[in-house]
């Protein structure tokens, strides 16, 4: 190789690369590049948060409720806000999923993020919902749940393990296929 | 001198080496929201960003420091909520070393691209001044052809003088044309 092969190969060669990273990081950046903050899509992604994260919130009730207090149900922790289409879409199947599932235990609880107490109230008596809600006025309870967007669920299981993590607006028939593998694993006729 | 002396200023300055206990808990937000990613915008960290979301970090960063956690424990707070990509630059371990070994190994390859280009083109003024130099000695590629060394031009005529000689049947006879060529060397 000569003498002027090798510093050409010195700076190309890291160059290529570096310019190809930088374009791969680019493309990625722009990937989600949507209205910030809103899963229009479902799916699930790994938890990601700590496995018993818990947190206190007040109810628009006015009572105290901590989800260490829940323990010995399974607990689907549900952030959402009122002004979010994905949310709205799915609101009606919520309150329904809860008129079902909690006849044999199942707990549902409601954190309305980046939103305000008149609109979330309407919302809920709009949409008839029946499960315990609250506002997360200073985002902290969104922010220890590594929450990004809305909506965005957390299930929890009797051992108040939080264990699965849905992204976006859930039908029924999502929703019943999380519960209903749940409550098999808690009564231990299914799971790993 | 100067510029070596600004520039590593500069590096200490940015590389964060100032001591946490120095630095006030609004000095520490906006450091910590620096060295943070807004997790839903694109390339901003949290003290760039006007997310929501990126208020609320910020809430969550105060509350933290408040409670006496270091930067280290709050960045390792985030990064298990949002990945690794939460951090402005990388940890310098493992795959992450190439982020920051790349630009070091770009800055030497290009020292020695432009060092070599410089050393080539003062043989070429060297050349073209007429210096004496030794062919052996010189980059054939990158200067050109060379001009015969003394010895080579000695021998050359030697041996056209033998075959010149061998030519016209008279061995020990040496031609005029060589001679006048042999006065001029």
């Amino acid at each position: 190789m000569s003498s002027r092969k090798i510093p050409i190969l010195a700076v190309g060669v890291p160059l290529l690369i570096f310019v190809t990273v930088l374009i791969i990081g680019m493309l990625q950046s722009g990937r989600d590049s949507g209205r910030p903050g809103v899963n229009d899509t479902l799916g699930e992604v790994d938890v990601t948060t700590d496995t018993y994260s818990d947190f206190q919130i007040t109810t628009l009730d006015g009572r105290e409720l901590h989800l260490s207090d829940l323990r010995g149900s399974i607990v689907m922790v549900d952030f959402w806000s009122s002004w979010c289409p994905p949310c709205r879409a799915e609101a009606s199947v919520l309150a329904e999923a809860y008129e079902r599932w909690s006849e044999i235990g199942v707990e549902f609880v409601g954190v309305s993020i980046w939103d305000n107490e008149e609109d979330v109230i309407d919302f809920i008596n709009i949409h008839n919902i029946t499960y315990p809600n609250g506002i997360d006025n200073d985002g902290s309870i969104a922010v220890e749940f590594g929450v990004k967007g809305i909506p965005e669920k957390f299930f929890v299981n009797p051992q108040g393990e939080i264990v699965r993590k849905v992204n976006g607006p859930n039908t029924s028939q999502s929703l019943d296929a999380v519960l209903t593998q749940m409550s098999d694993e808690a009564i231990g006729i299914g799971g790993n | 001198m100067s510029v070596i002396l600004i520039s590593l200023i500069a590096v200490v300055l940015a590389s964060g080496c100032v001591r946490e206990d120095d630095l006030t808990g609004d000095q520490r937000i906006y450091q910590l929201s620096q060295q943070l990613m807004c997790p839903v915008c694109d390339g901003q960290t949290l003290d760039q960003s006007q997310a929501q979301l990126s208020e609320d970090m910020k809430a969550v960063i105060r509350q933290k420091i408040e409670d006496g956690d270091s930067n280290q424990q709050i960045r390792e707070y985030f990064v298990e909520r949002y990945g690794e990509i939460v951090l402005a630059s990388p940890d310098a371990g493992g795959f992450n070393l190439i982020a920051w070994l790349m630009p070091v190994v770009i800055f030497l390859g290009g020292a020695l691209l432009v060092g070599n280009a410089f050393l080539n083109m003062r043989r070429r003024h060297r050349f073209n001044g007429g210096e004496t130099h030794n062919s052996k000695s010189q980059d054939v590629e990158s200067v050109g052809p060379q001009p015969p060394s003394d010895d080579e031009m000695d021998e050359y005529l030697e041996r056209a003088k033998r075959e010149i000689a061998s030519a016209i049947g008279e061995p020990d006879r040496v031609p005029p044309v060589q001679q006048e060529t042999q006065e001029n060397q």
